[in-house]
């Protein structure tokens, strides 16, 4: 029997990452009887192997749930999973579009973060109704006045209404159902208007094709129908319709307020953009839903299959990693140093290392990934504008007339103490200080204008490290920004190394040279000769280290009872070796190519 | 399958197992000597029936310290041997000894048991090395030791050397190796001491209480060492052993031109050649109880076991077989690897054979495991 409207809610659940959004949608699920206890996975609603391991959420997933609440009535609470990841904000912000109110889980302890913040904002911008919830009362550090205070000053909530919970150990989550079927209102769509329903999820299924994740706003769905997906302007007959309970569920129809899935013969992940409105094919809506964004990459790197017998491979792997992530793009690439292999675009850092981790695991692709950089606008004399996301592709000198950068605005929470290193970080990095507030709890918010270039080079990791792991970061962004770019070669036993080129800025570049001629140093290790390591702006050499010859390699003894020993000794040096990418006469081992990373 | 002709017994047992030894040897097992030689003789009588062995151009026994095993049970070893096997009648029989068992009567005693080679562990002279070593003898009783098998009629006579001890300078070092050229012995190995996980020195070491010479102070005293034994009439044919004309190891040379071996005791390695160029290796169990154990109830204590294909064996023996300083015939077929290595001067072409060069020497290891296969 279909849920009446007014019975229908949407909701999200949105935190800063570990606090504890997961393990509170897990209790939502068997509190309503959604999963029973038994058959809980820890974690049912991350389902990728990896999500589970490094415990975030990378895809969003979407769960119908059934509760009868104190009011005798029983509602239908669509739950809506998002990303934790600020690689993946828009897939967020979809997914906060597709709902009508938003759990935000503070941590009782930690307290207001940076993705805190931004989360609650977006939710705010999305006009939805926030039911803040402070997580993990149960542990000995909890404040849950301080958060109270922090809620109610950084982000402009009643602190009073928060509830006070403990998803470990299931306190307050009856609670929180009650507050989401009193605060949250419901669905105002017209299920006899035309067809508009927003994709904010979309995966691929072996042997369904995509299944595309949906939230119906007006309107009616039902298998058989004839749908277009309004950017994109392809259309797909409809052959599922159905609903996450949590497995897949086919139901009749899908009508304005509920959220489920399509499945329509989809072969491409790509036509079925997160964001973009499915409408009725025979008698289209007037206007998409607002909020259709392309999905752009901002972080590139190159990606070599260490042994090149894995090219095809590798090849392969992408294309199948593709049908179900339509943020990642790449294109072949040749490399002097490291052959042939691919150009990738990334949505972040993390999703690089996501892409690297699942090409590696579940492809058994042993992967070179060269450092990774940020797309360039660069103006040429000529006019024309191009669009560099490999040093080694920047044009000549001569022929530039000025470097873009991509700009992001960051804002970092991070407690007083930590204040003076987080802005002599930012400044090292060419960030523009913008607003500094304070706010309860010790807690203070800094906003910077920064290249995106300086951040994804070991800055987070740096924000880490110099505010003792507290430091939260959060960041979108802004434009292209002129700056005085160089490139910086780096040349090994005398050949030009096209890997390890990068782009920096001019006042920087010296310094960034000799650091990096350090640190190869000591990864590249020695050599039946002597190797020499440079590091050149423009043909001029601006910093030189050697990699003295290896002195002596020679085992005492090698009788009848140790050979077996002792060719397993050379067999696995010789394995490490292999694992290695010869460049000229030099083998130059993996962490060197990643080596520009870390040179503070 | 090609005929075993050599012979290694292994007696794990010592009085103290020194801070730097690795080998497999027990201190305070020396009551299980007696029920160890008759295991061994249950293995060797096994074996002599399970593989086509003898009659014996070579045996040696090792350790551990053998020199602990009486004349008796030395002769009942040796019988079982001669009666199970056979024994050639211009064998080489070596035994490994310690300076404080080499005895006018043992020396006596080990002679008429037939052995015709010793091999005693000096390494080292000076008071300050032996100490550092854990060596409970001390340089005279080395000295003496030698003194004592040259009149017992030892006509063939090995000394063990150690270099690169922690304190020890050059003219130290060389100082112990001409004090050694003086007795006449008519072998002699000089190894690089050499720090092995799991021993007391590594330990040491990686506290950083022991600091070890560097790379150029050892290379510095083996070449040196490697130019006095020269002058001192010795020819240097492998990288860390140096004879007198006709006393070249010849038990020592089966390993390195990679002939078959039989390995009787505990942790001993076989090693079978088959006809095809494939190598059967396989060890026995490393524990004396458990030697002991395996030995009288079945004659057989293997352990574990491994097949080389013709092409792992290949490259086996050519990575054994360069560290013979006159060169090895084992690297042929290995065209690109060798021209490589040329190239880069570590080896010499000579005819059919390479050899490795004063920096090929140096880097022995670059240049072994050229010649090994890729793991899977």
């Amino acid at each position: 029997m279909p849920t009446p409207t007014e019975s229908i809610r949407a909701i999200s659940v949105i935190a800063h990452v570990d606090h504890g959004k997961t393990t509170l949608s897990d209790r939502l699920l068997e509190y309503t009887g959604t999963v029973a206890p038994r058959d809980m996975v820890e974690q049912v609603l991350d389902q990728l192997e990896l999500e589970r391991e490094r415990g975030i959420t990378i895809k969003a997933q979407a769960v119908r749930m059934m509760y009868t609440a104190s009011d005798g009535k029983t509602y239908q609470i669509n739950l809506i999973d998002t990303p934790g990841h600020v690689d993946f904000s828009y897939e967020v912000s979809r997914a906060l579009a597709a709902c009508d109110g938003a759990i935000l889980v503070v941590d009782a302890s930690q307290g207001v973060e940076a993705q805190t913040i931004a989360n609650a904002r977006q939710a705010l911008e999305h006009n939805l109704a926030i039911v803040p919830v402070i997580n993990k009362i149960d542990l000995p550090q909890a404040n849950p006045d301080v958060v109270r205070e922090e809620i109610e000053k950084a982000l402009g909530l009643p602190g009073d209404s928060a509830i006070l919970a403990s998803a470990r150990q299931g306190i307050g989550t009856r609670e929180i159902l009650e507050a989401v079927v009193r605060e949250v209102p419901p669905p105002t769509g017209d299920p006899a208007a035309p067809l508009r329903a927003l994709i904010f999820d979309a995966k691929f299924d072996t042997y369904r094709g995509v299944v595309t994740y949906i939230r119906v706003l007006e309107g009616t769905l039902r298998p058989k129908m004839r749908i277009a997906m309004m950017q994109t302007g392809k259309t797909f007959e409809v052959d599922e319709v159905g609903i996450f309970r949590p497995m897949r569920t086919p139901i009749p129809e899908l009508s304005a307020g509920e959220v489920g899935y399509l499945i329509a013969n989809i072969r491409n992940v790509r036509d079925s953009r997160v964001g973009d409105t499915v409408t009725d094919a025979a008698s289209p809506a007037k206007e998409p839903l607002p909020g259709y964004r392309h999905v752009t990459p901002m972080v590139f790197a190159g990606l070599f299959p260490t042994d090149s017998d894995q090219y095809q491979q590798l090849k392969e792997a992408l294309e199948k990693l593709q049908l179900n992530d339509a943020a990642l793009v790449y294109e072949p690439e040749t490399s002097a140093a490291l052959g042939f292999g691919f150009r990738a675009g990334f949505l972040g850092l993390l999703h690089m290392e996501i892409v690297q981790e699942r090409l590696e695991r579940e492809f058994d692709i042993s992967l070179l990934a060269t450092a990774p950089t940020v797309e360039y606008r660069v103006r040429l004399r000529n006019g024309t504008e191009v669009p560099v996301d490999n040093p080694d592709h920047l044009p000549n000198p001569s022929e530039i007339e000025a470097i873009s950068e991509p700009i992001v605005n960051a804002t970092l929470v991070v407690p007083s103490q930590y204040v003076g290193n987080m802005m002599e970080l930012s400044q090292e990095r060419r960030g523009q200080f913008i607003t500094m507030t304070y706010e309860p709890g010790d807690r203070v918010v800094l906003s910077y204008r920064m290249p995106l270039g300086e951040i994804i080079h070991d800055y987070y990791d740096q924000l880490k490290s110099r505010s003792k792991g507290y430091a939260s970061l959060d960041y979108e962004m802004v434009g292209f920004q002129e700056a005085n770019l160089v490139k910086l070669d780096v040349l090994v036993g005398g050949s030009p190394v096209d890997a390890l080129s990068m782009i920096v800025h001019r006042d920087k570049a010296q310094q960034h040279g000799r650091r990096l001629a350090e640190k190869l140093k000591t990864l590249i290790p020695r050599q039946l000769f002597e190797v020499p390591i440079q590091a050149a702006i423009g043909g001029k050499i601006v910093a030189r280290e050697t990699v003295p010859a290896m002195r002596k390699d020679v085992l005492a003894k090698c009788y009848g009872g140790d050979v077996t020993r002792k060719r397993k000794l050379l067999e696995k040096q010789k394995e490490g070796k292999k694992r290695m990418k010869r460049v000229g006469n030099v083998e130059i081992p993996q962490e060197a190519f990643m080596a520009v990373l870390s040179l503070d | 399958m090609e005929r075993i002709r050599s012979l290694y017994l292994h007696v794990p047992f010592c009085t103290w197992v020194c801070k730097y030894c690795d080998f497999n040897t027990y201190a305070v097992l020396e009551g299980l000597i007696p029920a160890y030689t008759e295991a061994l003789v249950a293995e060797i009588r096994a074996a002599a029936q399970r593989y086509p062995v003898g009659p014996l151009d070579t045996i040696f026994f090792g350790g551990g310290t053998p020199s602990l095993l009486t004349t008796d049970q030395l002769q009942r070893l040796l019988g079982a041997i001669s009666d199970a096997i056979g024994i050639a009648p211009d064998a080489e029989v070596s035994l490994e000894a310690n300076p404080g068992n080499v005895t006018d009567g043992a020396a006596a005693g080990w002679l008429a048991a037939g052995i015709t080679r010793l091999s005693i562990g000096v390494q080292a002279l000076h008071p300050g090395a032996l100490r550092f070593l854990e060596r409970l003898h001390s340089g005279e009783e080395a000295l003496d030791a030698v003194t004592v098998a040259r009149r017992a009629g030892f006509g063939n006579v090995n000394c063990d050397l150690l270099y690169g001890i922690p304190g020890v300078s050059l003219p130290e070092w060389l100082s112990t190796l001409d004090r050694m050229l003086a007795l006449r012995p008519t072998h002699l190995s000089a190894y690089e001491l050499t720090v092995e996980p799991s021993t007391r020195l590594h330990q040491e070491v990686s506290r950083g209480e022991v600091t070890m010479p560097d790379a150029e102070e050892q290379l510095g005293q083996y070449w040196a060492a490697a130019e006095r034994l020269e002058r001192g009439g010795f020819t240097h044919y492998e990288i860390s052993n140096w004879a007198t004309p006709g006393f070249e190891c010849r038990h020592n040379l089966t390993y390195w031109q990679y002939r078959p071996y039989l390995g009787c005791g505990a942790g001993a390695h076989s090693l079978l050649r088959l006809e095809d160029g494939a190598s059967l290796r396989f060890w026995n169990r490393k524990g004396p109880h458990a030697y002991i154990r395996a030995a009288h109830e079945s004659g057989d204590a293997v352990d574990g076991r491994e097949v080389l294909s013709p092409d792992r064996a290949r490259g086996e023996a050519a990575m054994i077989g360069i560290r013979l300083l006159r060169g090895t015939d084992a690297a042929q077929g290995f065209e690109p690897e060798r021209r490589q290595l040329v190239g880069a001067g570590l080896l010499v072409q000579e005819r059919d054979r390479v050899r490795l060069t004063t920096r090929g020497v140096e880097l022995a290891n670059q240049v072994g495991a050229t010649f090994l296969q890729d793991l899977g």
